[in-house]
């Protein structure tokens, strides 16, 4: 059987990946360390930016560009969530990252009777998953993906045509080295067909033995070893938010896209999971991850939902969130449930499944964890979190504090002399909160140690009390 | 109740300190202390800053001088400077930390503390029993009767228990406790500041940094009333005590020369005295008229040398000299004081005096109390000989080079401040690369809301707060270009020495303002690349036409107008200061005949006189149609040289202190003002004291506004005289050379290159306009060097094998020596000589091996092979069977400009025109046959474009096509509206409206742009852009 491969370029992948209102707008992706613009939307390219492009020229083209810098793990997550569609359709995948996908065609034809129908399948599910692509067939991967880069947009298994049009291909798009294309250029040497020409021997012998093989596998006369995509045990899919949402109530209806995703992952692999792990990515704070556990594995989104929800309601959100990322913890095939429905459990739970049962038990305000902030500002330096957050620690503990802080602090009403101090704190002039304030630690006339504080209009308060 | 602070660190400790050394002690003296220190961490880079204030200011607080030092974790201690003995311990101290590191940083041994023996100690304690228990015995060893525990109190948390501790330590060891501050910022309010800078430091957001930043802003300085309350008496009582001993003052600094210059038994008037009468007799040989006034005069200057003390300055630039001459390396000095008779007796210019009789400031100002102000130039290529020379002369511990402090301008204090803050890069470099382009009248800080930097209006007011506060902070010392001090002792018991980043180089810690305010003498070694070309275009001239020829020699045949018609006529591509764009529009116009008349040019077309609106009003009274009316006689004296108009820095000065009643001092610090590079805010200060000074001496209100506007259009780039003067030589040396010589000038250029204004490229263009013939590249007949060659009965020039990007004087010393007799016949030979591989590629590409193989794709491919190397294959010629491609024209065009930046073929733009690829055009040469205001289309290769700030938002651009250059005037909106074009395009093309002004000069004021880079879109030609 004649083997055919077909390519599948995704020429704007990050671009692809955020909200459609961006398309709205003239947007560039950038790849900061070159400076080189390498994704850009209709809008903007209409208006003169090209790819390759530095920062200051696009943006000096167009007035209101966005910018959006390149990262490479969204392209990525991208392409294995498509990947993984695929798999469905068709078993021999090859990722070709950051932004390709190469399939082997030739044993698949059979199932779907033919080229075109097995093609109309994979147009489908690209259609739904709404990403820009081009697309080739070839005689070889190299053939495949030379074609697809450069636009040939068409399917076919006509050798004869798939190999005209591949020699005519210009080398910069090949997987040649940037310097082999330059020297080869200087000879005169640009496209495929020239090159083709001249006997592999008298290349080898002025080149290095890349451009031999690559050229070899190209053509077909070398063999070329394709390593088959599987598909990931764990789920682990990120979205753009469309806007920044600084409610935990409205990221319900995000989050539950995602975990219908991830019950048809489950789904069709029969598998459960009792762990989800939710990234919330924040503006200017760092990246707020908490973890989902359930008594016993499940996978369907429902579940999870009313979880989530009670979850959520314990968490405050210190900074808008523009990106969400779902993954789960192991996964276990889903064996049916043969447990004596006398026999007690002994116990086994987690730490975390026990505090998620405790939530669920007693209501999520009484579930909290204490965590240390390095900050002068004393309401601001220890706080609660959520039950799972992990506490760090802070590596010296502040000398003069009290055993007991209140929430807030409250007018100082008795008499009290005192003992030492002041401890002046001025900080926190860059956020919310700046605090100007004397500390002394105060005696009352009970007896009692209090940590008072005078403000900067001269009135004292009660912000603690020592043991 | 009296206080002295004495532990302070100004932002010369870097990114530590917030207030500049000024502010410190501006404020102590407002706040009514005795004294401070100023005591940065292994460094006094900051004290001369704050004795200049002191003068300058006559404040009554006491400045002392001296240093935080940290060793290890366990001990930190404040040395202070009694007397001079202790400052040069001080100085050798940190000379020593610093030159055992990096730089950057310093390493303190115990021996250098050990051998302190003058200096008083401040111990600050750790708090830990045991450190504080071993460093305690440790410094009462050593430092018996001079050792005090500084003691702080900051309002932190649990300070008692340090101060219970302090006072232990005190009954244990028997010393004294003294309050300190450990100051950081002059004020309360500088505390975003210092946060923002530990940020910085540490490489975070400030949000992020938590407990390390300062929890208060108590370490600044504080009202004496309060710091009462916070100390108990006797501590109070030890700052005065430690300030009363300290009673060194900076300008206590002697200065001493090296001896080694004055021979034995003479002394240095007697010496200098003699070198002159020397030099005299030479130069002078054939005694010219006015021969007895030049005596005088030489008499006159040597007594001002004397009475102020300058002797050894003049000896040690004689030395420097008279070495470079020796070597024979072309130099020339420049400055007021270079353009003396004593100056030109003793070699150290070339300035026939005659010529510079109409110099105006020619010499030391005795009232300005300056040093004399010379700056000598080398030829770029050998400067390096003569800085090794001084170091071998004087060894390395008495000379070093003088700093610069690198400081925060504006971006860089954006984007470090913006990161602290926490915007991301991303939206930095947006915003930073979105101001520059915009109209400069808009605030960038209108625009941070509008380009989304800042989202709330408090943010944003911090951000342009901390911006403004932080431009200006000294961010790292680096070595300032050429400026030597050199001294007759160890330098390092004047002024501390650090490495520099350059290997075996040493910097001291002061500037050149620092070195100035304490009247410490330096020489500034500089480079020219003019000069290095002058002397080979001498050389090639001697090779080839067999005349010895020296810029003396050239001068001395005074004014030679066929010269100054060239000059006229704006063909000045290469020659000195008056080669630029703006020169060449201009010449046409001025129309220089003279040596002054060239001094005028040099000076006139700058930023500065073009600002302040000195060019037109003087034109208009060259020609005579204004008239030149001067208020009165004394302002007749300073301006009638130039026509009423002031052109030059020494102007303003005699202006300010002749017409205003300046002293010299004044006039000194005026100049200054203009001098630096502060806003015209410093100027202002002068405004009421310069118009008012005038109007009591009669002049109108209206004349004394229009001469201070005049003055702040000047800014920073009014020219002094005596610069241009030195400049207006080589200016007209050069275009003598271009119109006698031209072939060895333009290959003497190009040897010297990089230097100047144009690329080889165009140096090959201009010298193909005038008739010219250059010779390409070639393995058989060309040098490493360009060169001169017989040619047609004329000298051509011929190429050198440096033009080949990417071949090595190594590969061309190779490619020569092994050259046979009849040249090389076939590429095989080639591979043998042991080039490198890619050097082989270069020369192919360069189309040298034309002679063996002019199909040069195919000479690179047979290159390529890599069997013919081998011993065995030597005989084997020519290994192409399978390799048929052949370059085309355009091919080879692009191959020329990628391997040589430059062609000798059909310029491109003949080839498009010849291809049709482009519509029809008006080419350079045609446009002289065009009316004025006429609709034009031009075409050409973009090979300049030209933003000067000054002009409102106008571009120049420079278009080439193969009959020279075309000046097109793009005005702002016609920018805006064709950015893209505007921005990007190599190959543009350009309808609009010839203008012709006076004096032929002629420019396309454009309407349309087109952008053409498509139909080339190889083409490797740069062009510079400036912004």
């Amino acid at each position: 059987m004649k083997k055919l491969w077909l390519y599948l370029h995704f020429p704007n992948l990050q671009l692809d990946c955020l909200p459609s209102e961006q398309s709205q707008v003239p947007t560039i992706v950038l790849d900061g360390k070159r400076n080189q613009t390498t994704q850009c939307n209709s809008l903007a390219y209409e208006q003169g930016v090209q790819l390759g492009m530095g920062l200051g020229t696009a943006s000096a083209l167009v007035s209101n560009l966005q910018v959006i810098p390149y990262n490479p793990d969204i392209e990525n997550n991208k392409i294995n969530e498509i990947a993984d569609s695929l798999y469905q359709l068709t078993s021999d995948i090859n990722l070709q990252t950051p932004n390709g996908i190469l399939l082997r065609c030739h044993n698949m034809l059979a199932f779907y009777g033919g080229l075109s129908a097995y093609w109309q399948a994979i147009q489908e599910n690209l259609k739904q998953l709404d990403v820009q692509y081009q697309f080739a067939t070839g005689a070889t991967p190299f053939a495949a993906k030379l074609l697809a880069k450069t636009q040939f947009n068409h399917v076919t298994d006509d050798a004869k045509q798939l190999k005209n049009a591949l020699l005519q291909r210009p080398l910069e798009q090949t997987e040649l080295a940037f310097k082999t294309v330059e020297k080869l250029k200087r000879v005169g040497i640009r496209k495929v067909a020239e090159l083709a020409k001249i006997p592999l021997s008298d290349i080898a012998k002025r080149f290095d033995i890349d451009l031999v093989t690559y050229m070899g596998r190209m053509l077909g006369e070398l063999h070329h070893n394709v390593r088959f995509y599987h598909p990931e045990k764990k789920f682990n899919r990120r979205i753009e938010l469309l806007y920044e949402i600084d409610n935990t109530e409205v990221l319900i209806h995000p989050l539950k896209h995602l975990l219908s995703g991830l019950e048809h992952f489950l789904k069709i692999r029969d598998q459960l999971t009792e762990k989800l792990i939710i990234s919330l990515q924040q503006r200017e704070q760092a990246t707020l991850t908490f973890d989902l556990e359930a008594a016993q594995g499940e996978y369907q989104a429902q579940q999870w939902q009313s979880l989530l929800r009670l979850k959520l309601e314990t968490i405050t959100l210190l900074a808008p969130v523009y990106a969400i990322s779902l993954q789960t913890g192991a996964t276990f095939i889903r064996t049916p449930d043969k447990q004596d429905l006398f026999a007690a459990k002994q116990g086994a739970l987690s730490e975390a499944q026990f505090i998620s049962q405790l939530q669920a038990k007693l209501g999520n305000d009484n579930v909290r964890s204490l965590l240390l902030n390095n900050d002068f500002r004393p309401e601001l330096s220890s706080a609660y979190g959520s039950a799972h957050a992990q506490a760090h620690s802070v590596a010296v503990l502040q000398k003069d504090r009290p055993a007991l802080l209140l929430s807030t602090p409250e007018v100082l009403t008795e008499q009290v002399t005192i003992n030492s101090g002041p401890e002046r704190i001025s900080f926190g002039w860059w956020d919310a909160h700046p605090v100007l304030r004397d500390y002394f630690i105060a005696r009352t006339q009970t007896g009692r140690w209090y940590w008072v504080y005078r403000d900067q209009q001269q009135r004292w308060f009660l912000h603690g009390v020592f043991s | 109740m009296a206080y002295a602070e004495l532990f302070c660190q100004s932002n010369f400790s870097f990114l530590t300190g917030a207030s500049h050394p000024q502010e410190l002690i501006a404020q102590a003296e407002f706040l009514g202390y005795e004294a401070v220190a100023i005591t940065d961490e292994c460094s006094v880079a900051g004290v001369v800053r704050a004795y200049t204030e002191h003068k300058q200011r006559g404040l009554s607080v006491k400045l002392i001088v001296g240093s935080l030092f940290n060793y290890t974790d366990e001990l930190s201690v404040v040395l202070l400077c009694p007397t001079k003995e202790a400052y040069s311990e001080l100085c050798r101290i940190i000379t020593n930390a610093r030159r055992r590191s990096e730089k950057g940083s310093y390493q303190l041994a115990e021996w250098d503390l050990k051998t302190c023996q003058h200096c008083l100690v401040i111990w600050l304690p750790k708090g830990d029993q045991k450190i504080d228990n071993q460093w305690g015995r440790w410094l009462k060893r050593h430092y018996e009767n001079r050792l005090w525990i500084g003691a702080r109190r900051h309002l932190l948390a649990n300070e008692q228990a340090q101060l219970d501790h302090c006072s232990t330590l005190s009954q244990q060891f028997q010393l004294p406790i003294v309050a300190c501050g450990a100051v950081l910022m002059h004020e309360a309010e500088r505390l975003p500041l210092q946060h923002v800078l530990t940020a910085i430091k540490l490489g975070t957001k400030v949000s992020e940094v938590g407990r390390q930043l300062l929890s208060n802003s108590e370490r600044s300085l504080r009202p004496i009333n309060k710091i009462q309350k916070l100390f108990p008496q006797e501590w109070l009582q030890e700052t005065l005590l430690i300030a009363k001993q300290c009673a060194f003052r900076l300008d206590e600094l002697k200065y001493q020369y090296p001896a080694e210059l004055v021979p034995a038994g003479k002394s240095p008037p007697d010496y200098l005295r003699e070198l002159v009468l020397k030099g005299m007799r030479i130069r002078f040989a054939e005694k010219p008229a006015g021969y007895f006034s030049i005596k005088r005069t030489i008499v006159r200057e040597l007594q001002l040398i004397k009475e102020l003390r300058y002797e050894y300055f003049f000896l040690t630039l004689y030395d420097i000299v008279q070495f470079a001459k020796q070597q024979n390396i072309l130099y020339q000095g420049r400055g007021s004081a270079a353009n003396s008779i004593v100056c030109y007796c003793l070699e150290i210019t070339a300035v026939d005096p005659r010529q510079i009789s109409v110099l105006f400031e020619r010499f030391i100002s005795k009232e300005r109390n300056e040093p004399p102000d010379i700056d000598v130039d080398f030829e770029h290529e050998r400067r390096e000989e003569v800085i090794q020379y001084i170091y071998q002369k004087y060894g390395r511990e008495r000379t070093a080079l003088a700093a610069t402090v690198v400081s925060y301008r504006f971006k860089s204090a954006l984007r470090e401040v913006g990161k602290a803050m926490g915007i991301s890069e991303v939206q930095l470099d947006y915003f930073i690369k979105n101001i520059n382009r915009r109209d400069r009248g808009l605030d960038w800080q209108a625009q941070i809301i509008e380009l989304g930097l800042a989202t709330d209006t408090t943010f944003a007011q911090q951000l342009v707060t901390l911006v403004d506060e932080i431009k200006g902070f000294p961010r790292h010392l680096s070595q300032h270009v050429g400026g030597f001090v050199i001294s007759a002792g160890p330098l390092h018991q004047l002024v501390p020495v650090e490495n520099a980043a350059m290997n075996e180089r040493t910097v001291i810690q002061w500037d050149k303002d620092d070195l100035e305010a304490l009247e410490l003498l330096k020489v500034d070694i500089l480079a020219l690349g003019m000069l290095t070309a002058i002397r080979k275009i001498f050389d090639l001239v001697k090779a080839f036409y067999g005349r010895t020829l020296s810029i003396p020699d050239i001068t001395r045949m005074q004014d030679d107008q066929q010269v100054y018609g060239m000059i006229q006529r704006a063909d000045t591509v290469g020659g000195f200061q008056i080669e630029s764009r703006a020169q060449m529009s201009m010449l046409p116009r001025l129309k220089p005949a003279t040596y002054y008349d060239l001094v005028i040019q040099i000076a006139i077309v700058r930023p500065g006189p073009i600002q302040g609106d000195m060019v037109h009003p003087f034109l208009k009274r060259r020609d005579g149609s204004e008239p030149e009316t001067y208020p009165s006689p004394e302002i007749r004296d300073v301006l009638s040289r130039t026509k009423g108009v002031p052109i030059f820095q020494e102007q303003v000065i005699k202006l300010a202190m002749v017409a205003a009643g300046f002293t010299g001092g004044e006039a000194d610090q005026l100049r200054r003002a203009m001098a630096s590079w502060k806003k015209n805010g410093e100027l202002l200060k002068f405004k009421s004291k310069l118009i008012s000074g005038m109007m009591h001496r009669g002049y109108s209100y209206e004349y004394a506004e229009r001469i201070f506007k005049q003055i702040c259009g000047f800014g920073e780039y009014g020219f002094p005289e005596s610069h241009s003067a030195s400049f207006a030589i080589l200016a007209y040396v050069s275009s003598w050379l271009k119109f006698y010589y031209p072939t060895a000038f333009y290959v003497g250029l190009m040897n010297s290159w990089p230097m100047g204004f144009y690329s080889p490229a165009q140096l090959v263009q201009d010298a193909m306009r005038h008739n010219i013939n250059v010779l390409p590249v070639c393995v058989n007949t060309s040098d490493y060097d360009h060169t001169m060659q017989q040619n047609e009965g004329h000298y051509a020039i011929r190429l050198g094998l440096r033009q080949g990007k990417g071949f090595s004087q190594e590969g061309a010393n190779k490619l020569v020596s092994q050259r046979p007799i009849d040249g090389y016949q076939h590429t095989a030979q080639l591979k043998q000589i042991g080039l490198r591989q890619n050097e082989l590629q270069a020369l192919a590409s360069a189309n040298a091996m034309q002679v063996l193989n002019d199909n040069r794709y195919q000479t690179r491919w047979s290159l390529m092979e890599q069997e013919t190397e081998l011993p065995l294959f030597k005989d084997v010629h020519e290994p192409t069977a399978h390799y048929h491609t052949e370059p085309t024209e355009v091919e080879d065009l692009l191959e020329d400009y990628h391997a040589t930046s430059l062609t000798l073929n059909k310029h491109p733009m003949q080839l498009l025109q010849e291809a049709q690829l482009i519509p029809s055009f008006t080419s350079a040469r045609q446009l002289n046959n065009i009316r004025h205001k006429s609709i034009v289309t031009v075409t050409g290769l973009v090979t300049g474009r030209q933003a000067p700030g000054t002009a409102s938002g106008v571009t120049f651009i420079t278009l080439e096509d193969h009959t020279g250059n075309i000046n097109v005037i793009v005005w702002l909106a016609t920018a805006r509206a064709q950015k893209r074009a505007y921005l990007k395009a190599q190959v543009l093309q350009v309808t609009g409206i010839l203008e012709r002004g006076d004096g032929g000069v002629t420019h396309v004021i454009a309407g349309k742009l087109n952008d053409f880079s498509h139909v080339l879109t190889d083409l490797k030609a740069k062009s510079r852009n400036f912004h």
